[in-house]
């Protein structure tokens, strides 16, 4: 699986191969993070995923270290560069 | 929050990019997502676990400045404390060498949330090293973590009578999930369990594929009493509590989670 993330509406401009694309909405509570976190792990059998941060402005704290948190783990987890 | 320059510059779109998640300009009271190991401890003034305890401790009211603007009080102690006991718990336990950070403060509702993570064993490897604690399920093992007088180190818990200030005493998760249930709320997650703490109770729930541990503190810091009495008060119902828990060590709190940093330097300087 590769992994982008990008936080404009560039993300549709990549190469045209199929992708999952995951946006957030712009609050984001602990049961959506734990649903966001169930939609990486079950993207993570796609070629591609492209995570749309453009709504993220306002998140809380918790909710930017756990994402952060998260995207460490599968960063270490598949050994590759975002 | 410095959101985009954790994950690093290079996914940022380009040069004009507006800058994400900063926090406004009348608002500076945060902490970003910050990175600390316990070499960067040991190169400022510690080798073994009292320096870094102490080191830790030092970090803390640094932090606890910066986040606050604040050097006293109510709020400061809290924060202050809450962060030291949080740390010291990732580097007592985790078997981690670094952790992660991140806060806010908003002065106008006195509230701040404190968030540290790590990618150590979890809460629960941890604690079921303690041969009293073996046979815990994962989420049985998050529940007596928050408990007093619990903890994974039994060896270090039989140091009844260590002089120690900084001795384990399997009261750190204790005393601030205590702290935050005044008003707010504790949050842990760890071995993809979750538990929350709040005045009205706990509620649990299980996450996917959730590596080391979690930690969210939400503190209301409505000033009702001072910090040193209502650790006073949170020892002596812990003690009571922990002597219904069957394999809890009935010991008070250790010095170190019963005092706040002027209380040390006070003690320093009464010893010297």
């Amino acid at each position: 699986m590769r992994l982008t993330w990008l936080m404009f509406q560039t993300l549709d401009k990549g190469p045209v191969l199929p992708y999952t694309r995951i946006t957030f909405p712009s609050t984001v509570s602990l049961p959506q993070l734990v649903e966001w976190n169930k939609h990486l792990w079950l993207a993570s059998n796609e070629l591609e995923v492209r995570i749309d941060f453009s709504n993220t402005r306002f998140f809380t704290p918790f909710a930017m270290m756990f994402i952060v948190h998260q995207l460490e783990h599968y960063r270490s987890k598949l050994k590759q560069q975002f | 929050m410095a959101f985009f320059s954790t994950l690093g510059t290079g996914v940022l779109g380009g040069s004009n990019s507006p800058r994400p998640n900063a926090v406004e300009p009348q608002s500076e009271s945060f902490l970003p997502i910050t990175t600390l190991t316990t070499a960067d401890f040991k190169q400022k003034n510690g080798r073994g676990l009292v320096e870094l305890n102490e080191a830790i401790d030092h970090e803390a009211q640094i932090l606890t400045r910066t986040l606050t603007h604040l050097g006293s009080g109510y709020i400061f102690d809290v924060v202050q404390y809450s962060l030291r006991e949080i740390m010291r718990n990732v580097f007592e336990h985790s078997g981690s060498l670094n952790l992660h950070y991140c806060a806010q403060y908003w002065p106008s509702t006195k509230t701040v949330e404190l968030i540290i993570s790590d990618c150590g064993m979890g809460i629960y490897n941890s604690l079921v090293l303690n041969p009293s604690f073996k046979n815990l399920a994962p989420r049985d093992a998050l529940h007596f973590a928050c408990l007093p007088g619990v903890s994974g180190n039994a060896e270090a818990m039989r140091e009844r009578a260590s002089p120690n200030p900084w001795r384990n005493s399997g009261y750190g998760l204790y005393m601030t999930s205590r702290l935050c249930r005044n008003d707010g709320d504790f949050l842990v997650i760890s071995s993809d369990k979750a538990l929350s703490l709040n005045h009205s109770g706990k509620s649990d729930f299980s996450i996917q594929n959730l590596r080391g541990t979690l930690i969210r503190l939400h503190l209301k810091l409505h000033e009702v009493e001072t910090l040193r009495s209502a650790l006073a008060r949170y020892t002596v119902e812990g003690k009571t509590i922990s002597e219904d828990i069957r394999g809890a060590k009935v010991l008070e709190a250790s010095a170190a989670s019963q005092m706040l940093r002027r209380d040390f330097l006070k003690a320093g300087k009464s010893l010297s």
